[in-house]
């Protein structure tokens, strides 16, 4: 695909403006902060800024989205290193050997190798983005109603059978994600269907209340409970994270950050095709980072307070950031809860995704690609020189952390079109999401099938009106059709056979006890 | 008095909190869901594609009754799910508390504004999360609820600040 330069110097102009850099500097420094704080993951600070997105013009939006991103999974590694307490569940790997080296008086290394490790790999598979995702679309475009169909029952699949431990839970949430998507009005004639009696919602649900209800009321809920049962608070940890951050305590050094290159390849790798892929997202690029750098490289001892290991885990969870846009910007089809919600923040802005996006709106595409690279940039220098404040950040109570998100959660989802629907909305899927939490179904296949569904009906529904209503030939109308409808089923089959995820979460447990028991 | 002796008891309750248990629960919401959708929708009336309007919608509620089912007969079915096995009644009330009171905090919201009704909904929730003494409670609450008008004040997202009939009367802005 030829670059359009003009649509490049427009992007610039957009990206290169203090407004833009300013809520780039304000997206990484909440991002880093909400994911050091643990229970607040990348999806949650995101979706709980979405409605504020909403108000802004594409530049700062993207720019507020993708940095909060960034910043999150970075964020993560603080309170994993200094606490043993992962933000995010994709630092529970930087915990084996970042909180040994914490233990001995090496945390501040340990934190700088966590962010070194991080940028880098994040800017080489940022880079792999923009030239993979472009290429895809070129192909994306021969696609026809039948393929694009398949195509999404594929994605959506996948998402299912590898978003969580147990197969049936992952098919519930996308059941699930489907039905929403139907509430409203049928995508093609209008026609109001399933609306339960509601005028209200002869809309639809709206993005806003469903991501933030799944996302942030639910998981505040969660956290409640585990607040009424978690009575002790750790007093000693203020003066640990002073410990980690005095001036005796020792930094990192370029020599230090260059051994480790092999781990950082092998987590960009790995963590580049694992983002990529719809479903699996940066817990398990973290997980097989550090599980293949360990096989690789047996005569480092992970686990047992080592750079590499540091490395490997960071690499392997950063590497995701790029790749797992390459679906969204490629096929339109988010491969993760953090695509789907800079989807949605593109959609709201008037861009959808899609294959075509590279020939309708290029100067989005390049603004998103331009806040990416800059975005590394920002971390770098806000993850160096504030990582001690957002240790401290991690300590905020959660007796205050929870009421402050329930009210972001209200008013966010009010002041996103001031409907009051919005809020109601809201509220009950706050509820959905605690019992999802509680049952342990996984959202991110909700969300996405949510933005898939009514994609899909029309696809399904333009290709029966081609075909004159003949099923068999709408949906396997070419022999690419007939190969994606038989990858998926034995896709599906393979991860429901051979519970692809409960075998790594088993192996990740048994790391944990491994490393953490000595 | 119940034949069922304490084991059996033991082994009911602890069912509930199994995938097979909450899979049942599932079960039985989803098919209420797919019976509404078959009987008070218009979900046979056919569009003008032929296509029938709750074609999709019933498939989808179908798709949800038949994967909670899966849970019923699966191999995980005798898992006890560790998060809902600790979920106590005490602290469902807590979340239905919750959500009313956040309901109910939108309410006052959008009638008498954020500046009487956020302190009051914050203190509500940080008291009953366990800060003491109530007047720190009061304070983080009225500081939490200015930091975050300050921050959709900054980003310009329309909220009501005060009681309508008081706005007026001082001739201020009452959404801003």
């Amino acid at each position: 695909m030829e670059v359009n330069f003009e649509a490049l110097a427009v992007a610039a102009d957009l990206v290169f403006q203090w407004k833009t850099l300013m809520w780039i500097a304000i997206g990484i420094f909440m991002g880093i902060a909400g994911g050091a704080m643990p229970g607040l993951t990348a999806a949650t600070t995101m979706a709980l800024f979405l409605p504020l997105a909403a108000q802004m013009s594409l530049g700062p939006a993207l720019g507020l989205l993708i940095g909060i991103y960034k910043g999150a999974v970075f964020g993560g590694s603080i309170s994993a290193i200094s606490f043993a307490t992962p933000g995010t569940p994709e630092a529970a790997a930087t915990v084996y050997d970042g909180y040994k080296l914490m233990l001995n008086g090496k945390g501040r290394k340990a934190i700088l190798m966590a962010l070194y490790a991080s940028v880098t790999a994040d800017f080489l598979s940022d880079l792999v983005l923009i030239v993979v995702a472009p290429t895809l679309a070129v192909i994306a475009l021969a696609f026809g109603p039948s393929e694009k169909v398949w195509l999404m029952v594929m994605a959506i699949a996948l998402l299912a059978s590898l978003s969580g431990t147990h197969f049936a839970k992952g098919l519930i949430s996308a059941a699930v994600g489907f039905f929403c998507a139907t509430i409203g009005s049928d995508p093609i004639g209008m026609v109001q269907r399933n609306t339960f009696g509601f005028w209200q919602l002869s809309d639809g649900i709206h993005l806003i209340p469903l991501v933030v209800g799944l996302f942030a009321m639910g998981r505040m809920l969660e956290e409640a409970m585990h607040l009424f049962r978690e009575k002790k608070i750790a007093e000693d940890l203020q003066a640990r994270i002073r410990e980690i951050f005095s001036k005796r305590s020792e930094g990192l050094s370029i020599r230090e950050y260059l051994s480790c290159w092999r781990e950082m390849s092998i987590g960009f790798g790995i963590g580049t095709f694992v983002g990529a892929l719809p479903g699996l997202g940066s817990t398990v690029g973290a997980f097989l980072s550090y599980s293949v750098a360990k096989q690789v490289r047996p005569h480092i001892k992970f686990g047992t307070g080592k750079l590499e290991g540091v490395a490997a885990a960071e690499a392997g969870n950063n590497a995701t950031v790029g790749p797992t846009l390459i679906p969204l910007l490629a096929f339109g089809i988010p491969g993760s809860s953090s695509a789907a919600l800079l989807g949605g923040a593109l959609t709201l802005q008037g861009f959808t995704p899609n294959p075509r996006m590279f020939d309708l709106y290029p100067h989005a595409v390049y603004a998103l690609f331009i806040i990416l690279l800059v975005g590394n940039v920002f971390n770098l220098g806000i993850g160096r020189f504030f990582a001690l404040l957002f240790a401290k950040i991690a300590l905020l109570p959660r007796q205050l952390l929870i009421p402050l998100v329930m009210l972001m959660a209200v008013l966010g989802s009010y002041a996103y079109q001031g409907n009051t629907t919005d809020v109601w909305v809201m509220l009950v899927f706050g509820f959905v999401g605690f019992f999802f939490r509680i049952w342990g179904i996984p959202e991110a296949p909700l969300i996405v099938t949510f933005m898939v569904a009514p994609m899909l009906e029309a696809e399904l529904r333009r290709g029966l009106l081609i075909q004159r209503g003949d099923w068999f030939d709408a949906l396997f109308h070419s022999n690419l059709a007939i190969g994606l409808a038989v990858t998926a089923a034995v896709l599906t089959f393979l991860c429901a056979r051979f519970s692809l995820m409960e075998r790594m979460s088993e192996a990740s447990e048994k790391q944990a006890k491994e490393s953490l028991g000595d | 008095m119940s034949d069922e002796s304490p084991n059996q008891a033991r082994q009911t309750a602890n069912w509930w909190k199994t995938n097979q248990g909450a899979g049942a629960v599932m079960t039985v919401l989803f098919a209420l869901l797919l019976l509404y959708v078959i009987f008070l929708t218009d979900a046979f009336r056919p569009l003008r594609d032929g296509f029938l309007l709750g074609l999709f919608p019933m498939m989808t509620a179908a798709m949800c009754v038949a994967f909670a089912a899966l849970m019923l007969v699966d191999r995980l079915r005798k898992k006890v799910i560790a998060e809902y096995a600790r979920l106590d009644w005490k602290f469902v009330g807590f979340v239905v508390g919750a959500i009313a009171w956040s309901g109910v905090f939108f309410w006052f919201l959008i009638r008498i504004g954020f500046v009487v009704t956020a302190p009051i909904f914050m203190f509500g929730l940080i008291y009953s999360l366990g800060l003491r003494p109530a007047r720190t409670a009061f304070l983080a609450g009225f500081a939490i609820s200015a930091s975050v008008f300050a921050i959709f004040w900054i980003i310009g997202a329309r909220l009501p600040i005060g009681p309508e009939w008081l706005m007026e009367k001082w001739g201020l802005p009452v959404v801003y």
